[in-house]
């Protein structure tokens, strides 16, 4: 219940009883007034009869007695008037039954009122005639004493409703900051660092107020320095100081970080564009304008790729690099061409033709992202043909990675439909340890498609190439209803199991419903679920992948994010999704024990996600070593071949 | 009448009164017993009368310096004063404390033709529709009321009257305003006197 209701009724139960008691005093007093208006009734006609009645001469005719006595009897005020002579005859008698009309029982048994008699003497002169005895009816009092009852009652309630609406207008206004309190507190439980704007003028809700906006202030303040301070460190680590763009150390991480994302990621493309005879440039004009020149060219590099998702990097002294994800062999030679064209005009307008020269090269993949020192490979071959033909020109080679020789991608295109239509999916878990302790945290779920006759095929090999075909929700629902199958089952599996989804399938509203279909009514099941999105994904799509995290939070599940790159946008992507953990992208875990740049930064994210509760999780971890680092910077837990390997699901 | 309400007014009044009052607890003693017989209250009645007659007249204002106060027996005594209605009141008391019935007894108001003012006078009912006997201090006698054509009778009340009996019940509630408020207090400080 709340304040409001609390303190409300309790303070209209004190006002019922007050009024109440105000209530039964004014009958009773009403009463005991009513009782001696009676008696003194009771004596004044008793007085007035005696003195009409010494006046009958002779006084034993009773028929003049009771003439006199019935003209007073007949007012009807009289429950009975009896006259007795001095010896003790009675001379006449008249009676009523004291009946009660108009009055309840109740309300005549709560209040009684005692007839009342009274006697005066009859007597002439000296002598004593006798005594009339007079008891009034109680009747007429009863009804004054339950009119003026009612009356009060009625006045009395509404002096209460009224009461009871300024009560309420009253405690709505000094509780107001009360409501403004709790919806903070309610956010920041929810890790929602904000400050309440009022001032409640109440001693004791100012002081909680500032003690709140205090403690919320401080978290908010610590995230943001530490995101600052984390941004800062990337920059430094990872951007070229000259024309603020990636570095090569920057691209390379990632490129390792998206390549990682195989549900993603089917698809690329690297350019890479180089400025011949830099150095003479740079001695001839001088450090400043060749710094220029880098600049130009890198804005050039930026805007040829405007609206698309390309890393830009400067790959070396006069190295520009870019790469793109998810685009067919077209694509990149117009991307490759784009940037060549707007170079060509930019040397032209700077009358620099001819003391710059530049080749391009690129190189395309399609399906499973090959190791990068193969893609590099693949471009420089493209460059030094490029060099091979005429100045500023460009060069394209495109690598098919094809595991399995003889299958096309249309043949892989049926043989996945096939797989997920037949259920020849073969699901396996690694384990995810918590530290400090090391106990099972979670088994995250891998999906390798069943071939008979031969071992399965890892998802590396074959979802780049389900998502080129667009086959990533059905295989995603699929999974899923086969893992709930396996929980009925009765397998043996961890207490948290954490299930991929890719951003194909959380892009289409339909298979999030189905997704969510099949989670419905197995709350016992969902409890036990983590559903993981690529960072890569997440940003691709925020709103529908806040949406989907919103949803399965609803059926009882938890949300993550895998394969954390810190970038720009990652630290608003924690603060909106909040999700359960975040796992590093692997590459950040040898970067660790290899440079102190990373360390830092990872640290900085570190406390960045404490306040807001999100565990960070390790991946690819291969050595003790490792474990120890990364228990000593405040990880949560880690994953990886130094646990063992995938195993399928019992 | 207690031996420390003797020495109070004594304090008070001084003395004497303690003379007087002890003179007063002296005639009730020695009534003889034949007096107390029904049958015989003509004599009672004549030696109470003559006992409080001897009293001082004095009005009120004068001796109490109040419009209207009823004196119990014993102050009129100790203070050597009391007005009509004091007479009449100190009368009846003792004639009740001597054993006569209350219902024979009535404190009446009446009018003093010959002094043209209010008057109170003791009226003893020996049956309650004969002629009463009159117990006043204007005359020492105690004559019947047809022998008393001086006084004019105006109302009359007593204990009974100004108590209304119901079973199990006594209130004082009917009557006079005025006095029910000096016969209450009057009750009072009778009761009050009986404590020292």
């Amino acid at each position: 219940m709340t304040l409001f209701r609390q303190l409300f009724l309790g303070a209209s139960l004190l006002f019922l009883l007050v009024l109440a008691g105000v209530e039964a005093i004014y009958l009773s007093n009403s009463r005991l007034y009513v009782q001696q208006q009676l008696e003194s009734h009771s004596q004044d006609a008793a007085t007035s009869l005696s003195l009409w009645l010494a006046t009958i001469k002779p006084f034993e005719d009773r028929a003049l007695i009771e003439t006199v006595v019935n003209t007073a009897f007949e007012r009807g005020y009289y429950q009975s008037i009896r006259v007795v002579s001095a010896s003790g005859d009675t001379l006449a008698a008249k009676q009523l039954p004291s009946a009660q009309g108009g009055v309840p029982n109740w309300f005549a048994q709560l209040f009684p009122l005692r007839p009342p008699s009274a006697e005066a003497m009859i007597s002439s002169g000296w002598q004593q005639l006798g005594r009339v005895l007079v008891t009034s009816h109680p009747n007429f009092a009863y009804l004054q004493l339950w009119h003026t009852g009612m009356e009060t009652l009625g006045l009395l309630l509404l002096v209460y409703v009224l009461a009871l609406a300024a009560l309420r207008a009253f405690l709505a206004t000094i509780l107001r900051p009360l409501s403004e309190i709790e919806r903070a507190a309610t956010a920041i439980g929810e890790r929602d660092f904000r400050t309440i704007a009022l001032a409640p003028r109440a001693r004791e809700l100012g002081r909680v107020v500032s003690a709140m906006n205090s403690l919320s202030g401080k978290v908010r303040r610590v995230i943001e320095d530490e995101s600052a301070r984390a941004e800062q460190l990337q920059r430094e680590a990872y951007r070229d100081p000259v024309t603020g763009i990636l570095n090569r150390r920057g691209l390379e991480h990632e490129l390792q970080n998206l390549f990682h994302a195989d549900r993603d990621v089917y698809s690329g493309a690297f350019v890479l564009l180089e400025l011949e005879r830099f150095k003479e440039y740079n001695s001839t004009r001088g450090y400043q304008r060749a710094d220029e020149l880098l600049a130009l060219v890198a804005r050039i590099a930026g805007d040829a790729s405007a609206g698309q998702a390309v890393a830009v990097a400067r790959f070396g002294g006069a190295s520009f690099a870019l790469a793109a994800v998810n685009v067919d062999a077209g694509a990149a030679g117009r991307l490759a061409d784009a940037v060549s064209c707007g170079v060509q005009a930019a040397l032209a307008e700077q009358a620099l033709t001819g003391e710059i020269e530049f080749h391009c090269g690129a190189a395309h993949f399609d399906g499973d992202p090959p190791p990068l020192a193969d893609l590099l490979a693949a471009v420089d071959l493209a460059l030094n043909r490029a060099r091979g033909k005429a100045a500023n020109s460009f060069e394209l080679i495109a690598l098919n990675e094809l595991e399995q020789p003889g299958r096309g991608a249309l043949a892989w295109r049926e043989h996945i439909e096939g797989a997920i239509d037949a259920g020849k999916l073969a699901l396996y878990t690694q384990t995810v340890l918590e530290l400090p302790g090391r106990a099972l945290l979670q088994g995250e779920v891998f999906t390798r498609l069943a071939e008979d006759g031969s071992t399965p095929i890892p998802a590396a090999q074959f979802m780049p190439m389900a998502a080129r075909h667009g086959l990533m929700p059905r295989l995603d629902c699929r999974v899923l209803a086969m893992l709930i199958a396996r929980f009925d089952a009765g397998a043996s599996l961890a207490p948290v199991i954490a299930i991929n989804i890719s951003a194909q399938t959380v892009a289409d509203a339909a298979s999030r419903q189905c997704l969510i279909d099949t989670l419905q009514g197995r709350r016992n099941i969902a409890a036990r679920l983590v559903f993981e999105m690529t960072e890569f994904g997440v940003i691709q799509a925020p709103a529908v992948s806040l949406e989907f995290a919103t949803e399965v939070r609803r059926l009882g599940a938890q949300f993550a994010i895998d394969n954390f790159n810190l970038h720009r946008d990652s630290l608003r992507l924690l603060n909106q999704l909040l999700p359960h953990y975040i796992k590093l992208a692997p590459a950040y875990t040898d970067a660790l024990a290899q440079n102190q740049d990373s360390r830092f930064i990872v640290s900085s994210l570190i406390r960045i996600a404490q306040p807001l509760e999100i565990g960070v999780i390790a991946q690819s971890v291969e050595s003790e070593s490792s474990i120890q680092l990364l228990q000593d910077m405040g990880f949560s837990g880690y994953q990886g071949y130094a646990n063992g390997k995938p195993a399928p699901i019992g | 009448m207690t031996p420390g309400l003797i020495e109070r007014y004594a304090g008070k009044f001084g003395a004497e009164a303690r003379t007087r009052l002890r003179g007063w607890q002296e005639f009730v003693r020695a009534v003889p017993a034949e007096q107390r017989l029904p049958g015989n209250e003509a004599d009672l009645l004549a030696s109470v009368n003559s006992f409080f007659n001897r009293l001082r007249f004095v009005t009120d204002l004068a001796h109490w310096g109040v419009e209207d106060y009823w004196a119990s027996p014993a102050e009129a005594l100790a203070s050597n004063g009391a007005d009509c209605e004091d007479f009449t009141i100190a009368k009846y008391f003792t004639l009740k404390e001597l054993g006569v019935p209350i219902q024979r007894l009535r404190l009446t108001y009446v009018k003093a033709v010959k002094l043209n003012q209010a008057h109170m006078v003791l009226a003893y009912y020996a049956q309650p529709n004969t002629m009463p006997l009159i117990l006043d201090n204007l005359i020492n006698e105690v004559k019947p009321a047809s022998e008393r054509p001086d006084l004019i009778p105006v109302y009359s009340f007593n204990d009974d009257d100004l108590l209304i009996v119901r079973p199990g019940q006594r209130d004082v509630s009917a009557g006079n305003a005025t006095q029910i408020r000096l016969w209450r207090d009057l009750l009072d400080k009778l009761e009050k006197e009986l404590r020292y």
